[in-house]
Parts: C-alpha cells; structure tokens; sequence
C-alpha cells in the first residue's frame, strides 16, 4: 500500500508520546498513519526533512482573527500556514451577539483550524478604543453557554479580560460572569490578566483548568506583584490546577518579568501569540517567533514544543485529536529549523534581547495537506497585512494609506 | 436585434419618468434597453405580464441585513429577490469598527444590491439589548466619514438613533456627532426618533437632505389606550402636525416611514394623512424581530399605505424615485430609464380581504394587497417560488436570533446548566 504523503529523516519532537529523535511520518488522507525510525513504503508524495524539526502542528490559543467584525481582527489563514500552526484559537473576538458571522465567514471557510473562545460581552472585542466590560448589560453568561454549547466543534471556551481598562468600576464581576458561562457550558474560561485588578482577587475566582493570558505581562498587577518574586498567589494558583499562558500580543510580554520569573523556576504551560491587528506587524510576527523568545530565553526546545502542542490542545481539551502525531489523529505537522546566528528580540516594552536561535518555519502540513511558506508568501501579505493595515487606517482615519491599500 | 428579456403587456408605473400605462420593457445585459409602448423584436426569453403592474425594482431604505454579525440582521438576499425589493439599505447596523465584514460578506456576494448607512456608533448594532449611543465614547465621527467616503460604492450615508434607549443621559449629542461625521463625508444622514428627546430640537440640528425615520411612530409602545393620535411624535397636543415638522420638510428634511417592530401606528399616520402630511419614503425597517410580524415584507407595507388611502402611484414613486432620490442614487437608480440598471419589479394587485396590523397590535381589514410576482435584478428574472427554500433558512436564522435574544431557550432545545 502506498502512503499518500511521507515526511523522512526528521527529528520528530512529539512529547504527548514522549518521542524525540529520528522518525518517519506517514499519512494518509487526513490522518497520520504511522510513526516509526523508517518507514519503506511507497508514497505518492515524499518530503526529505533532514536536519529539520518535526512536530505536531503548532496550536496558537490566543490571537484575534475575526478580521472584519472588529478592530483587532486580520485574516490569519494564510499566516498560519506559513508559521507552523494549523490550530489557531481566537480569544474572545466573538460574542454570543456576532458569533455566527465567525462561524460562517471565518471558520468555514479557512484552510486552518479555527476555533474560539467566546466572550462574557455580548459584542466580543468588537470596539478596541472602549472597555468591552465597563458597561455590565453586555455580560451575557446564558447566552454565552448557549452558543459554546451549541456549536461545540468550534468553541472551546469562555473569554473574559480583568484589566481596569476593560471592566472599568466593576472589579471581578465580569470573571464571576464568565465563570459562570463557564460552568454552564463545562469548558474553560481565559482570563486576561492586566493592570487595574488585584491579581490574587482574580486568581481567586478562576477554577482549576482555567487559563491566565498574559503571564509575563509587565504593565502592573503581574505575577511578581510589588516584589521581584512570583507571589504565593500565583503559585498556589497553578497547585490548584489554573494554567498560565504567554499571550504576547502589543503589550504583555515583559523580558524582566519573564526573566525573574524563570529565575524562579516560573515556567509557562503554554505559549501563544496573542497576535492581531496591531502586533502582528510589531511586537509579535508569528507563534514561532513568541517561541524563539523563550527559546532563547533558556527554556529547552522540547518544552517549547510541548507547550505550543500538547500542553495547548489540553487546555482546550482537544488533546485526543490535537498536538500529538499519534497514529488516527489528524495529520496536523508543522516542520522547523533552528537557525544559528546573531538576533535581537524585543518585548513590548521595546526592550531588546539577543539571541543566538531563530525557529524558523520550513512547512506546515494541515489536514493531510502541504503548505510551503514561499508558496503563501503572496497570500499573507495581500490578506494578513492588507487587512491589517486597512482596519489601523480606519481606526486612524488616514485616508491617504487607504488609498494606498485599495491600489 | 434581439434582446435577452422582453417584459410584455404590463402596466408599467415609473414616476421618474411619468410614465403610467400599456408599455413593454427591454432589457440586454444588466442595462434597461426600452420602454415603448410595443416593442416587436424577438428576445431570448419574453415574459407576459398581462394584468400585472411593473416598476422600478423596489428600493428599502432601512433595513437591518446584518445577518451573524448583529442581534438584528436578517438574511436579505432571497427576500428581497422575493418581495420586489433589488436595492435594500441596511440603516446603520455597521459601524467603522464592523463594516469590512459587511462589504466583503453581505454586500460583495449578493445578489441584491445591499448599501448601507454607517452607525456614528463604532459598533454599530452589534447588540440589541444596549443603546448604542448611551456610552458617548462608541461615537467616532473621524471613522465613521473615513468609511463613508472611501466606499462610496456601499455606504450612502451617516445614521444615529435618538430616542431615549439609545442615547441614555446623552441628549443630543450623539445626533451632534453624526452631522459632524455627515458633513465630512458629504453624504445624507438618517435619524432615528424616539420618545424621550426632543424632536423639534433634533430638526433643528438636521440639514436639507437629512432623513428622518419612523415618521409614524408613536411615543407610546405595547397596546394602545383609547386615544386621538396625539401620541405620534410628529404629532402635536393640538393634534395638528407640529410647525416645526412641517419648516423641516420645506427646508428638505425627508420623512422616512420604516415601519419596524415599534414604529408604524394607524392612528398616528391616519391623523397626518388626513393633514396631507404623506411620508417621502416607504421603508420597511425589517430585522430579526420584524420580519415574520408585524412587517412583513417592504409591498405589504406598501399595501398598508394604500389602505390608508394613499394611491398606487404615489406609493410606487416612494419606493423607487423617492428612496432613490434620498440616498443620491436617483441617476441610476429608481426608474426604467434606458440605459439604467435593470432592476425591476412586477406586482399583482390582488383583491380581497386582507388583515394589516400595526405594531401596538391594531388590526384592520383591507380590501387590496400588492403581491411579489417577478423581480428582475440587474437583467436576471426571479420568481418568488423558486425562492422559497432561501426564504425559508432566511425565517428559520431570524427565529433562532430572536429566541437567543429574548432568551427563550425553551425555544432554543436548550436547558442552562443541562
């Protein structure tokens, strides 16, 4: 029997199974078919993978994607394909009021894997200029449920963001909202975490599973507190089983914070983007990228790979299908190759950080299917970056690069 | 030469042009070829329209077509290829912050031409449950004319809703900033009014060309006391149709009738028809909650008008050269005009007994009905009943939406917490 596709001589990272070190992958159709040191057998397709990286297809939990709908929203399909990840999840962009409009028109038509948590506010991240909870009629935790429940191949969670920005006087109300959507649809709420709201305050009413964004952020009530040690809160937090997340994004990843952090042995459980409109273009370019700043923080590749792949598809509760090349889940793949060489980082403080290693991504296979990042190089700059660089015009009222874009 | 469709043996009724009798219509490609009396040459597929009336394709100033994306939009497409309607103007459901969405995935693939007013609220109507307008901080006038102004192909103007729910403590203000926006982008707006604010304060701020919308509505909702009318926004203590309203319309301010949920009374548009104050504009207001009751669809109401007394001409001319005229379209659209888009509309008049209700739930009985035959959208014949399936997943969507709203999950299968 012939495979359809068989990727040779990589180094195939995949800690759900607890492997590292030279295999083959065959599959067939959508799904991987077999892991092994050497697979013999014909293939109608044949990619020689030597001296790459070979993981499960990278699992990104936080990023805004809902382009057109909102201002944080860009057309991510292309960007995915072309950075490794082939399961990307939106935090928190739609609510139950414009969920549909994801579904049809973001969802279903991708090539990528999406999926999304939905927000407590009704309207999503609709408006970034104005806090989403500062008004509390938006909250919405039936609805809410209701749509989680009722579309769950798509929605993965409840989404909730506990800065001063977003909920204004309202303190943990929001949080307690949403972990009440939470419970009523039995998934996972992701809370932003952020200045303005005690962070023990906010620990304290999130239930085990339960996902804190925006670990390493540097911008006040982070996980260091007043000090420059991880505070007891936090730590009891993940005993309790409340895992911490990267989201990068414009404004939440904090060098110092993070340094201090992993002085103390604070490492997170999953990294994500937490790319959008505005930081794809800046602070963040893509989930490798987020990754690389870890990596070359001194956190160990395996690790890295664990917590973009098997530790991501987990806190989603995706694992017996996501994040693994286990044999009968889906053929999602994602290859690298580190490179070597002298970079400089910056975190969204605008602080740099050299580095001495790039992951660079060499292809993504979603779904059984090949992507080159050459081959979409025309894809992510007339959809990512156009629609991202329209919707900062509009927000800028700049007329001019409008024009520009429309050429 | 043959053309690609031969409309035969209607009553045409375009007031653009003042025609009203025995004509044929041509059509090749998406254009309007000829209006004449006869017309003799073959044509590749020819329709007999004897009996039946045929206008201008219907033009729905204020609708709500953003369906998935708002508490109130519906999925117009089919209904509109149904009912008549070829040009259907969402009234504001986009705001800056959501309005790609709208172009690429409502407007871009229908086939009706979908435009629309672009909310002074950046969210637009994203959300039912909450005034738009009740935190200042949504309005963006800056944004919002940007968007006007860079897709003057989809955006016809500026829309703010000014009633009491809307605005919160705001007054005026959000009105302040949609005529600001307005005037940057050149372009008309459309003003929503509502109990709880000041009507002669909100014309006064509204310039020639402006629209105000719900011109029949009533201060009051629900069921209606015994009453005379004054309670019709347009309507004052004295029960005459106030000065203020009447200096409006000589200075150019259009009276839209956008009919809706909450805005068409009996007794308010009897009382101003009986002073001769007629809207400019038939509009329907259709959205998730008014679709199956009590709006129906933009001919019933039109039919409505025509049961007040209104005649058929006037009411075909604020459907099409009316509405055409509001939204700055009146060069191409509107009217059977050779060489315009072909966009047409034939109607029955049937005859019976038919019930019209309004929205306080007050039922009358009427004896003429304009019924949906044929629409022609840029040259392609539709027929109602091959529209059928569309129109039906168009009712299904919208009760789904309204249950999710009104939380009956009941109605929804579903049991918070099951």
């Amino acid at each position: 029997m012939a495979y359809d596709l068989l990727l040779k001589n990589a180094t195939v990272i995949d800690p759900a199974q607890n492997l590292d070190g030279r295999f083959d992958v065959a599959v067939d159709g959508d799904r991987i078919t077999a892991v092994a040191p050497s697979i013999v057998g014909e293939a109608r397709q044949v990619v020689d993978l030597e001296g790459k990286i070979l993981t499960p297809g990278w699992i990104d939990i936080h990023a805004h994607i809902f382009a057109g709908f909102t201002t944080w929203g860009f057309k991510a399909d292309a960007l995915c394909l072309s950075t490794g990840v082939t399961t990307i999840v939106d935090a928190g962009s739609p609510g139950w009021a414009n969920f549909l409009a994801f579904k049809e028109f973001i969802v279903e038509p991708a090539r990528t894997q999406m999926l999304t948590f939905v927000h407590i506010s009704g309207i999503g991240l609709t408006y970034g200029p104005a806090g989403e909870m500062t008004d509390m009629r938006y909250a919405a935790p039936e609805q809410t449920a209701f749509v989680i429940q009722e579309w769950p191949d798509i929605c993965v969670g409840v989404k909730v963001r506990q800065a001063a920005f977003q909920v204004g006087d309202n303190g943990v109300e929001p949080l307690r909202l949403a972990v009440e959507a939470g419970r009523l649809s039995g998934t996972p709420v992701m809370v932003h975490i952020g200045a303005g709201v005690a962070l023990p305050d906010v620990l304290a009413g999130m239930r085990p599973g339960d996902i804190a964004t925006h670990c390493y952020q540097g911008h006040g009530d982070h996980i260091l507190g007043d000090g420059t040690e991880v505070i007891a809160e936090v730590w009891q937090a993940r005993e309790r089983g409340i895992l911490f997340d990267l989201g990068h994004g414009g404004g939440s990843f904090n060098f110092e914070v993070a340094k201090r952090a992993l002085a103390n042995g604070f490492v997170s459980d999953i990294i994500s983007t937490d790319i959008h409109s505005s930081s794809f273009e800046s602070t963040v370019q893509s989930l490798p990228d987020a990754a690389s700043k870890l990596l070359n923080l001194g956190i160990d590749l395996r690790d890295i790979v664990r917590q973009t792949t098997a530790s991501a598809a987990a806190s989603i509760h995706r694992d017996d299908e996501l994040g693994t090349l286990r044999p009968g889940t889906i053929a999602d793949l994602a290859a690298f190759e580190i490179l070597e060489g002298e970079y400089e980082f910056f975190d969204t403080h605008r602080q740099p950080h050299p580095g001495s290693a790039l992951i660079s991504p060499v292809l993504t296979v979603r779904a059984g299917q090949v992507y080159r990042p050459d081959d979409l190089r025309a894809e992510v700059e007339q959809e990512a970056r156009r629609s991202a660089q329209t919707i900062r015009a509009i927000a800028g009222s700049n007329a001019a690069a409008l024009q520009q874009l429309k050429q | 030469m043959s053309h690609d469709l031969l409309l035969k043996n209607a009553t045409v009724i375009d007031p653009a042009q003042n025609i009203h009798g025995a004509f044929d219509v041509a059509v090749d490609g998406d254009r309007i070829a000829a209006v004449a009396p006869s017309i003799a040459a073959e044509a590749r597929q020819t329709i007999d329209l004897k009996g039946k009336i045929l206008t201008p394709g219907w033009i729905d100033i204020h609708a709500h077509v953003y369906a998935g994306a708002t508490t109130w939009g519906f999925k117009a497409d089919a209904f509109c290829l149904a009912t008549g309607v070829t040009t259907i103007v969402d009234a504001g459901s986009p705001g800056w912050a959501n309005f790609l969405g709208f172009e690429e995935f409502i407007a871009a693939p229908a086939r009706t031409q979908i435009l629309t007013f672009i909310h002074i609220s950046g969210i637009g109507l994203t959300y039912g449950p909450v005034g738009e307008m009740t935190d200042i901080r949504y309005a963006a006038p800056e944004q919002t004319a940007c968007v006007v102004q860079n897709w003057p192909d989809t955006c016809v103007g500026v829309k703010v809703r000014m009633g009491a729910m809307q605005v919160g403590d705001n007054d005026l203000e959000p009105l302040r900033l949609a005529v600001q926006a307005a005037n940057m982008a050149a372009s008309p707006l459309m003003v929503h009014i509502g109990p709880g604010l000041s009507l002669p304060a909100m014309l006064d701020l509204m310039r020639p060309g402006d629209i105000v919308t719900h011109c029949y509505k009533s201060a009051l909702s629900g069921p209606l006391p015994d009453g005379d009318g004054s309670e019709g926004l347009i309507v004052g203590d004295d029960l005459q149709i106030m000065p203020q309203v009447r200096a409006a319309r000589a200075r150019g301010i259009l009276f839209d009738l956008g009919h809706g949920g909450g805005s068409f009374n009996f007794r308010v548009a009897r009382l101003a028809l009986a002073q001769d104050f007629r809207s400019d504009v038939i509009s329907t207001d259709l959205h998730v909650h008014s679709l199956e009751d009590p709006v129906y669809s933009m001919p019933e109401t039109a039919s409505k008008l025509l049961h007040l007394g209104v005649e058929l001409p006037e009411v075909v001319r604020q459907a099409t050269a009316a509405p055409a005229a509001a939204i700055g379209r009146a060069d191409q659209l509107g009217t059977l005009r050779p060489g315009t888009s072909a966009d047409l509309a034939a109607f029955n008049m049937a005859a019976g007994e038919f019930t019209f209700e309004d929205v306080h739930a007050q039922r009358e009985t009427g004896g003429q009905m304009i019924e949906p035959v044929l629409t022609v959208r840029a040259g392609k014949p539709y027929w109602p009943a091959d529209l059928h399936e569309e129109v039906e997943e168009t009712r299904r969507r919208a009760r789904q939406m309204r249950a999710l709203h009104r939380k009956d999950f009941a109605a929804l299968g579903w049991t918070p917490g099951a």
